[in-house]
């Protein structure tokens, strides 16, 4: 089982959302993470085949992404979608259903099964507009399993979900992922610290780490610090530094931060996240937005 | 094997849990619904107000007709009605972006290009019945079948081609209501028009007229069918 994305680039007159990005991906879970507009959405549509990449292939077991096979292996759900208002839970299990090619038979069995198992069997012949967003992206999950796919994107599957939820989310994917290709986006880093194999890191369109958690936090190891100062001193170094914690303690500040060298002579060398590598990474990015 | 000796190694022995049944139960090709089974199942995920609506439509159309005793005013009444069958249908056709569902139903089997081909298939062939039947209410108007089908075909394919038009380009929720407004300019213009228009001098440039509008129709939906085959980029 291999999914080949072959220096796929995406342009828009002078815009390039994806630039020359090449992956194999295999059975597991993959974690990418990225800023805002670092090109994670437009790859996943790409991988979709939901947007057409100016150059570059994507091929799944040799089928390319185009061809029907291929979506008949997908499973996708989109960051930003809709629901028919008029239709129940149960209606557009079974209108995803039939556009996956599945038999009346099958989408029944199916139906129940998914949505069970993402806790909406007592809602499931009430209509979808009354359902919570936390509700809406559960069922957004079940549909994407419909036609138990080999390759399973996700784009922020977790956005709108309680903490509970997320955990259980979690372990769905963790357990999916023995068997088939995983990809998953998300502003969350534990979510993708927790469940990923291996974490993709993009930025302006480009892929810029591959790996294990362990792999790629190596990047930034000694160069996490925690130290505690004064209120003056802290805005200071705020100034100066990408901070990933700060905790105001009456005339002192506590501070986490990621850089090069010691920003203080209090500070201490701790272990990295993910969570600071993100930091390190879209720093630039945050302080810009 | 004895008897007594099964039943001892049966209570003796647990029998180990299957494993690997997961990947026994994925490895499973199970058979898919043909085109055939989808294109019927599709019928059942056609919104009912689209049936109750075509129903209502119909219904006033036959009282119409049955209080109506002037030629004219039997096609234009009925010329008027025509282009509400097609803002109809072009609302179904349009679900899909109206909705927000494309980018999910342009990543399953059956993707949103043949969706879209097959919603016009079921709709087409319910308004092309629905036009026969309007032919066949406007028998009293004396035009006769042929004329009375190209009076009642022109406003619907006037329709039909601006709204098919302009949801290939323009893709949001809003561009229903432009749909709406051509189809209720297209019907008020068939209520105002000039009676001479329908003397059997212009039967000719009505039949022309006609067969331009189905091949534009044609056109058209090829390019709105084209249009669903990529999800508008955003840049996002």
């Amino acid at each position: 089982m291999e999914l080949i994305i072959d220096r796929i680039t995406k342009q828009y007159k002078n815009k390039i959302a994806v630039d020359r990005l090449s992956l194999n991906l295999t059975t597991g879970v993959y974690g990418l993470l990225g800023a805002n507009g670092a090109g994670k959405t437009t790859l996943m549509r790409i991988i979709c085949g939901v947007l057409k990449p100016t150059n570059g292939e994507v091929k799944f077991n040799g089928i390319d992404v185009s061809e029907e096979n291929y979506r008949d292996v997908l499973g996708y759900l989109p960051q930003d979608f809709g629901y028919y208002p008029d239709f129940s839970a149960q209606d557009f299990m079974y209108y995803m259903a039939s556009l996956k090619g599945l038999t009346k038979a099958q989408a029944k069995s199916k139906t129940k099964e998914l949505l069970d198992n993402v806790s909406l069997s007592d809602v499931a012949k009430k209509k979808i507009k009354t359902f919570s967003g936390g509700m809406k992206q559960r069922l957004g999950i079940a549909q994407a399993l419909l036609n138990n796919p080999k390759i399973l994107v996700l784009d922020e599957p977790t956005a709108g979900l309680d903490p509970k939820e997320r955990v259980r989310f979690r372990n769905i994917i963790s357990e999916l992922g023995k068997d088939r290709i995983v990809l998953l986006s998300t502003h969350i880093v534990s979510d993708v610290e927790n469940i990923a194999n291996t974490i993709l890191v993009m930025k302006d369109g480009q892929l810029i780490h591959d790996g294990a958690l362990n792999e790629i936090i190596k990047v930034i190891e000694g160069k996490v610090f925690e130290c505690t100062v004064d209120n003056a001193t802290a805005e200071t170094i705020m100034t100066l530094y990408p901070i990933i914690n700060m905790r105001s303690e009456g005339e002192k500040t506590f501070l986490r931060l990621v850089c090069n060298t010691s920003p203080h002579e209090t500070a201490i060398n701790v272990s990295p996240t993910l969570e600071d590598l993100y930091l390190y990474y879209f720093s630039e990015v945050s302080d810009h937005e | 094997m004895d008897k007594k000796l099964k039943s001892a190694l049966k209570q003796s022995f647990t029998p180990p849990k299957p494993t690997k049944t997961d990947d026994f139960i994925n490895s499973i090709s199970y058979p898919k619904a043909s085109f055939n089974k989808v294109l019927i199942a599709q019928v059942g995920f056609i919104r009912k107000r689209v049936w109750i609506s075509f129903f209502i439509c119909l219904i006033f159309a036959y009282f119409y007709i049955k209080h109506v005793e002037t030629p004219i005013n039997i096609i234009t009444g009925l010329s008027a009605l025509l282009p509400l069958f097609s803002l109809i249908t072009i609302t179904e056709i349009f679900k899909s972006t109206a909705c927000n569902m494309d980018e999910m139903e342009l990543a399953c089997k059956y993707s949103l290009p043949k969706i879209v081909l097959m919603r016009i298939g079921i709709l087409g062939a319910v308004s092309f019945v629905i036009i026969i039947l309007c032919v066949a209410l406007a028998e009293k108007s004396n035009f006769g079948v042929f004329r009375n089908l190209i009076y009642l075909s022109v406003p619907y394919l006037i329709s039909t081609n601006i709204s098919l038009a302009i949801i290939a380009r323009i893709k949001s929720k809003e561009t229903i209501y432009i749909c709406t407004t051509v189809s209720g300019a297209v019907s008020v213009i068939m209520l105002l028009v000039n009676s001479n228009l329908y003397n059997l001098n212009f039967t000719t440039i009505w039949c022309i007229l006609f067969l331009a509008l189905i091949g534009m129709m044609t056109m058209n939906l090829i390019r709105f069918k084209n249009s669903q085959e990529e999800l508008q980029w955003n840049l996002s």
